[in-house]
């Protein structure tokens, strides 16, 4: 049996984003690319280099990230099996923040001018990348007020909700238990805390028995008080947009024939 | 690097540090200890429910204590000049 095609995966993203037809998931999954193999820690891209790609991430966690004047680092969004972490970089030549592998990775680097070809001949697959990014920047958008007016123990219940459906949507986990690979420290960067009173937060929540954890694993035990806790609405992830696009399309059409 | 575990102890109760984070010396582990009370003190302020009496046990790798960091000693308070 032979292996899934490397870009098979952002085919299946992009497709359920906005409906694509065999042949445009036939060209996503011919796309030039390059796969590596990167450790924890490894930069997937840095600040202020030259970006000739964007990248798809095949395996592991990544975080993107900013480096303010003090040194302070500021993690603006977690990415996972599936995502790109980088599909402005096909249009925009400088990375403005940095990419990391969280945890070892294997990632598809895939060069910024055939996206940007592809995008030009199909615009199914132009609407599926359009709508990739416009969710990332919904994303940025819920964790600026997250770290701006949630206090600490709504944004972490915040960000473990995120986390949840997130990697059920990945097909890593289910949205009660799933593995946290991200160290204290980490999480801290990514909440504006300091990693002391992250691990303090994530006590208190386990002793309101929101959530319970093992090493690195979440189990989210009250997901209705950890939402509520979490001021977490999911509407923001966009996670039922293909159903809803595949409706009004199918309504489209049906008024169409009439 | 080495591993410093940082043990919260305030108006919340105790919360013992499982993760430890790795520093290069234990004057750094003494600047977290302090960035770390302050963080926690000034997310207290904004709740308007300070614990001044909290402190910061530090151990090292093998878990030996290595000082107590005093939530008092993370802040000066400037009081007016008498006029």
């Amino acid at each position: 049996m032979s292996e899934q095609p490397a870009l098979e995966m952002l085919a299946q993203r992009l497709d359920a984003l906005s409906p694509l037809d065999e042949a445009d998931k036939a060209a996503i999954v011919a796309l030039p690319h390059t796969l590596r193999v990167m450790k924890a820690h490894e930069y997937i891209v840095r600040e202020g280099d030259k970006a000739e790609n964007s990248c798809l991430l095949r395996s592991g966690f990544a975080s993107r990230h900013k480096i303010v004047a003090n040194g302070s680092r500021q993690i603006v969004s977690v990415h996972m099996m599936g995502d790109m972490v980088n599909l402005q970089n096909s249009l925009l030549k400088t990375a403005d923040h940095s990419v990391q592998a969280l945890t070892d990775a294997e990632v598809a680097f895939i060069p910024g001018k055939a996206i940007v070809a592809l995008a030009a001949a199909r615009p199914a697959i132009a609407i599926a990348m359009w709508l990739d990014t416009l969710i990332d920047g919904a994303v940025f958008r819920e964790w600026i007020a997250n770290v701006g007016r949630r206090d600490a123990k709504a944004r972490t219940a915040h960000v473990l909700c995120e986390f949840a459906l997130r990697q059920e949507r990945a097909g890593l986990a289910t949205r009660n238990k799933y593995d946290l690979p991200m160290t204290q420290e980490q999480l801290g960067d990514a909440l504006g805390l300091t990693s002391v009173h992250v691990n303090r937060t994530l006590k208190a929540l386990e002793e309101a028995r929101l959530i319970a954890r093992d090493k690195r694993t979440v189990t989210i035990a009250d997901w209705e008080a950890l939402r509520k806790v979490g001021d977490f609405d999911p509407s923001y992830l966009f996670l039922e947009l293909s159903e809803e696009i595949a409706a009004t399309r199918a309504a489209a059409e049906l008024y169409a024939q009439h | 690097m080495p591993t410093f575990y940082f043990h919260v102890c305030n108006g919340a109760g105790f919360a013992e540090d499982e993760e430890g984070q790795e520093l290069p010396d234990q004057d750094t582990a003494r600047s977290t200890a302090i960035t770390s009370a302050r963080d926690i003190m000034a997310a207290e302020m904004r709740a308007g429910q300070l614990n001044p009496a909290s402190f910061i046990e530090v151990e090292d790798a093998e878990h030996r204590h290595l000082f107590t960091l005093q939530f008092s000693e993370a802040y000066t308070v400037n009081r007016p000049s008498p006029s």
